[in-house]
């Protein structure tokens, strides 16, 4: 096959392989990030590292958990590169926050707002189970943690949203 | 089982179908009004999570708003965000086999730049999506209003859209994609036409509504526009 073709070919399996999962990292790396700038950056240097190494991934079928693991890791090094600069997370997070809301539906905002202020360590594991679907052994397996610190985070996170949303669930 | 092993192994993971919870379940009234609640806050959590990443991403130039373009139907913005959530599993969004299929779909990929306004990109935003390709003599061109680096034919590209005198304009510099001569891209149920232009080693794509003066606007790239790679 001549080179061009070869690099057609290269990339119409890069997209093909990417194309179910672009909403998913973006989403992935905001709920992350909760910021809406880094999630972009994170994500199209996600991709070029991903582009960079399609031809290691063996197995398509991992294909879903090799894309997240390299947002994930992406996502650390942007974090480690802006530590040093101080910033109010606070503040910031609420202003962001604000913009991924519906704005037509109080009760899916509220809960919004109250995944947006768990702590990431919280965060992070709920929305590999539930937007994601990772099973209990796949997310200690991301997050390089035991499947029993896995089932307390996921435990204590629903456990802090129920407190916060308490009032919305009992009139809903 | 008791009440507090049964929350416990709730939360952790609602979709459980563990006998032994539904046993309890059943049998504790108290333990059953807090499992309705854990479900209610379920539905709430995945619906919460999974926000619309088009109406997200449109809020990140945050350019003034202030209409659609001429000769573009108003129903366009709707058209094009559903095309965006529904392409990904349907296919409008998959690689075509061309470099202006390629650049049509770009355009569709991103619509929250598309829009009309008379504030310009940051610098800083715009010296980000340049770096290290282009040398660019923004005096020479109209307003730009986004600008981001892009992911284009595996690699990465600088996007541009300026104001024209129809409404936004698509201006996609490509450095590493060499063409022997001018294309013309027609997007007709958008009204959209363009060109991609030969520019040295590479080319350079526009693309705006119909009517756009989109000559003029070749002649500024050309004087505007220098690989630096």
């Amino acid at each position: 096959m001549p080179d061009t073709e070869a690099a057609q070919a290269g990339r119409l399996k890069f997209e093909r392989l990417v194309a179910p999962w672009r909403d998913d990292l973006y989403r992935f790396a905001l709920w992350l990030s909760r910021d809406p700038e880094l999630a972009q950056d994170v994500v199209q240097e996600a991709l070029l590292r991903a582009w960079r190494s399609v031809d290691g991934l063996r197995d398509e079928g991992s294909v879903k958990t090799w894309l997240f693991t390299i947002v994930r890791r992406e996502h650390a090094r942007h974090y480690e590169r802006k530590r040093l600069e101080t910033q109010d997370i606070d503040g910031l997070s609420a202003a962001d926050c604000a913009l991924i809301a519906t704005g037509d539906d109080t009760d899916v905002d509220d809960m919004r707002e109250a995944i947006w202020q768990l702590e990431t360590d919280y965060r992070e594991p709920l929305v590999l189970q539930v937007m994601l679907g990772f099973s209990t052994k796949e997310i200690a397996e991301f997050m390089e943690i035991n499947p029993g610190a896995v089932l307390t985070r996921l435990h204590r996170a629903r456990k802090k949203l129920i407190e916060k949303m308490s009032a919305d669930l009992v009139s809903a | 089982m008791d009440c507090e092993r049964f929350r416990a192994e709730l939360l952790s993971d609602p979709a459980d179908d563990n006998p032994a919870l539904q046993a309890h379940e059943a049998a504790c009234g108290g333990c059953a009004a807090y499992a309705q609640r854990a479900r209610r806050a379920e539905a709430l959590i995945a619906r919460a999570l999974r926000f619309d990443v088009t109406a997200d991403k449109a809020a990140q130039p945050a350019p003034v708003r202030k209409r659609w373009p001429r000769l573009v139907p108003v129903g366009m913005a709707a058209a094009i965000v559903a095309a965006v959530i529904l392409g990904v599993g349907q296919g409008l969004l998959r690689p075509t086999d061309t470099m202006e299929g390629d650049v049509l779909e770009h355009w569709q990929h991103e619509p929250y730049s598309w829009v009309v306004t008379d504030q310009p990109v940051d610098s800083p935003k715009l010296r980000k999506a340049i770096a290290g390709k282009v040398v660019l003599d923004e005096s020479q061109l109209p307003t730009i209003t986004y600008a981001h680096s892009c992911f284009f034919r595996g690699k990465w590209v600088p996007h541009l859209v300026v104001q024209g005198k129809q409404g936004p304009v698509m201006v996609m510099l490509l450095p590493s994609e060499e063409i022997g001569k001018p294309m013309t891209v027609e997007f007709v149920e958008e009204n959209l036409e363009g060109i991609v232009m030969p520019h040295g080693q590479g080319s350079i794509a526009i693309v705006g509504v119909e009517g756009e003066s989109l000559q003029s606007l070749q002649q500024s790239l050309s004087r505007a526009v220098e690989w630096s790679i």
